[in-house]
C-alpha cells in the first residue's frame, strides 16, 4: 500500500486502548450535542468543537497552497492553548478525493490534540522529521519510537471517527463498492481500503470490546 | 544536522518555541521514499507559503450541532 505512512508500525497495546477511549468520549460529546448524531459523512467542525471544549484549546484548521510530494499537513501545538492545522491545498487531481484528503488530514492532525500526552511533546520538528524517516518501518519485536506511535495512533483515530466501527460491520456485510463508501463517508479511498482490512478490523473490533465501546466481537470474531 | 533546509527549519522551530510552541507533528505520505532533507524543504514550502500569505482558514462548514 504506498500511501501508508505507519501501516507496519507496533504500537504499544495500552496506548491502543487508551486512543480508542479518547476517540469514544469525543463521540459521545458530539452525538450529546449534534441535532442528527448518527448521520454520516461525520461532520468535521462539530469534531473540532468536541476536542477544542473537552481538551480547552483552539484550533485553527488552515488551508496552505505550496507544492509538496511528501507533506499533507502539520500541527503546531502552544502553551497558551493553541493550536494550528496546516493542510496543504493540492492533494489529489480529483476533485472530490482532494476534498476527502482534506477531510481526513484535518482529523489526524486534531486528534493528536486529543491523544498526544506530554512525554511526546517536542517543539523539535526537524529531529522529529528525522526520527520519522529513519525509524518507519518495523523493528523485530521492538514497539516503535514515540514519533512514530503518536502518527500511526494519530491516523487510527482518524479512522475511528471518520469510518466508525458500526458503519464498517454493516457495509462489510453488504460487500459495497470502494468508491460509493468512500463517497458515502467522505474519506480517500485510502481509509476504506485501511479500515475494512481484516486484520485491521480484527484489532479493532477486539479493542471496542475490551474499552466496552463500540466492541462487536473479540480477536476470534470474524471481521 | 548538518544540512541546509533541515537547518532552516530547526531555526525556524527554535524561534516558535520562543513564542510559546511546544509540539509539532507531521503528516509525511510515502515514508519509504522520502528523505529527511526534502521533508524539511517542504515544510520550509509550507511555511513560506504562510508568509507570503498563501492560505485560508479551512471550514467545512458542515456543522450539525444545536
Amino acid at each position: 500500500m504506498t500511501d501508508s505512512s505507519n501501516g507496519t508500525t507496533w504500537v504499544l497495546s495500552e496506548k491502543f486502548e487508551g486512543t480508542f477511549e479518547k476517540v469514544r468520549v469525543l463521540q459521545e460529546h458530539v452525538r450529546r450535542y449534534s441535532l442528527a448524531p448518527d448521520q454520516v459523512p461525520v461532520s468535521i467542525e462539530d469534531l473540532q468543537w468536541a476536542i477544542e471544549d473537552v481538551y480547552r484549546m483552539k484550533i485553527s484548521k488552515v488551508l496552505v497552497d505550496f507544492d509538496a510530494e511528501h507533506i499533507r499537513g502539520m500541527m503546531e501545538r502552544y502553551s497558551d492553548g493553541r493550536a494550528n492545522v496546516y493542510v496543504r491545498s493540492n492533494q489529489d487531481a480529483d476533485p472530490q478525493q482532494n476534498l476527502y484528503w482534506r477531510r481526513f488530514i484535518s482529523v489526524k492532525e486534531m486528534i493528536h490534540i486529543a491523544i498526544d500526552e506530554k512525554d511526546d511533546f517536542s517543539p523539535q520538528g526537524s529531529e522529529t522529521i528525522e526520527e520519522l524517516i529513519r525509524n518507519h518501518t518495523l523493528e523485530a519485536l521492538k514497539p516503535a519510537k514515540s514519533e512514530i506511535q503518536s502518527e500511526a495512533l494519530a491516523e487510527l483515530a482518524a479512522f475511528e471517527l471518520l469510518y466508525p466501527m458500526e458503519f464498517r460491520a454493516r457495509d462489510i456485510a453488504h460487500s459495497l463498492p470502494l468508491g460509493s463508501l468512500a463517497a458515502h463517508y467522505q474519506v480517500p479511498n485510502y481509509v476504506i481500503e485501511r479500515c475494512l482490512e481484516p486484520g485491521y478490523m480484527k484489532m479493532a473490533r477486539a479493542t471496542w470490546n475490551e474499552i466496552s465501546g463500540h466492541g462487536l466481537g473479540g480477536l476470534n470474531s470474524n471481521p | 544536522m548538518s544540512t541546509t533546509h533541515c537547518t532552516q527549519l530547526a531555526n525556524r522551530f527554535e524561534a516558535l518555541a520562543a513564542e510559546g510552541l511546544v509540539d509539532v507533528k507531521f503528516f509525511v505520505r510515502n515514508l519509504d521514499e522520502a528523505t529527511t532533507e526534502r521533508v524539511c524543504s517542504e515544510v520550509n514550502a509550507l511555511y513560506a507559503a504562510l508568509d507570503a500569505g498563501q492560505h485560508e482558514l479551512l471550514d467545512f462548514k458542515d456543522s450539525r450541532r444545536a
